[in-house]
């Protein structure tokens, strides 16, 4: 009797600690770009997002060449000239919610949150703070965010200034579900 | 004379325009109707990431064509899972304890058709490879080959 009550016990927190993570494979980030000719744009649903609800850690892996644009040669651009995708595959995000008293996850709603972390893209690690909203719903957490980065920051060359600007525009929204 | 130069400027104007119209408006791959560049079995492919664990870049070097664009791969295996998604769905072959997983984002318009696969399953999938991540003790996640806009073969 006092083992089965030790396993329930186990089982319990071994439950309760799962679910303190949530994960997701199939994240969208997107990102805009003022140019003279055309806008550009580009997103990818292939993000790797965790969150720990726990710590407020979040990270954030996506393969550079997963980003889809409308246009083919747009697409040759940026993994070629400007992302270098060869020699710099991924992107990442390492950070934590500086004010996670902010949320409830065990209560449906929508709470704006700061995260502050490490950003690196094309081989460079900037600190970054970022605004952002997490919403729970339904036992899943919505992760939204819309934040600027400059390309120069992350040794972007940029020098056909007319084809894009020096600052894009990110959009993440991932839908992260407890880690199984 | 004045005349031919004048003819030669706007035939290379017209030419000029005629090119970077068409660059420029190219269309992407078709990697459903494309002759696959590699074909292979799940577990080769699974072999090759275990083997270049430490260096994913090498792993990208036999996957990538020599422009740095993935290649097509058709793949046969048992279907681990499949992750089933409104517009589009994944296909994931390989398990975790194995070290690697691959996860292929299929074609929208294959949806209807993937959410009847079954794990256990064996399946042929054309699709365009992305890239490799390394097994990640952070983020808990297994090392993942990435392929995208996956079609049944």
């Amino acid at each position: 009797m006092k083992k089965s009550f030790i396993l329930l016990v186990a089982i319990a927190v071994s439950l309760t600690s799962q679910a303190q993570k949530y994960f997701t494979n199939s994240g969208k980030v997107s990102f805009f770009s003022k140019a003279a000719i055309e806008n550009i744009e580009a997103h990818t649903n292939q993000a790797f997002a965790l969150m720990n609800t726990t710590t407020g850690g979040i990270a954030y892996k996506i393969i550079i060449r997963s980003f889809e644009f409308d246009k083919a040669l747009m697409q040759e651009h940026f993994n070629e000239e400007y992302m270098e995708s060869v020699k710099f595959p991924n992107a990442t995000f390492e950070g934590k919610i500086t004010n996670l008293s902010a949320v409830d996850f065990k209560k449906d709603g929508t709470y704006k949150v700061t995260v502050k972390g490490k950003l690196t893209v094309h081989g460079v690690t900037k600190e970054v703070e970022i605004p952002g909203d997490i919403k729970v719903e339904k036992g899943k957490i919505v992760n939204q965010s819309t934040f600027k980065i400059k390309l120069a920051d992350y040794g972007v060359i940029n020098d056909k200034k007319t084809k894009i600007a020096d600052e894009i525009e990110i959009k993440v929204d991932a839908i992260l579900a407890p880690k199984s | 004379m004045k005349k031919i130069i004048l003819i030669l400027f706007i035939i290379g104007i017209a030419a000029a325009f005629y090119f970077w119209f068409f660059q420029y408006n190219k269309e992407h791959i078709d990697v459903k109707a494309a002759n696959a560049d590699i074909t292979l079995s799940v577990s080769e492919m699974l072999k090759d990431a275990e083997i270049n664990i430490t260096t994913p870049l090498e792993f990208d070097k036999k996957y990538l064509k020599k422009d740095g664009k993935g290649k097509i791969i058709k793949i046969k295996g048992i279907v681990n899972k499949i992750e089933p998604k409104d517009s589009v769905s994944n296909v994931i072959f390989g398990s975790e304890p194995e070290g690697f997983i691959i996860s292929i984002e299929m074609l929208a318009s294959e949806n209807e058709q993937v959410k009847t696969i079954q794990t256990g399953d064996i399946i042929d999938v054309q699709a365009l490879y992305v890239g490799i991540l390394a097994p990640d003790e952070m983020m808990e996640i297994p090392g993942t080959i990435l392929l995208k806009k996956g079609s049944l073969k």
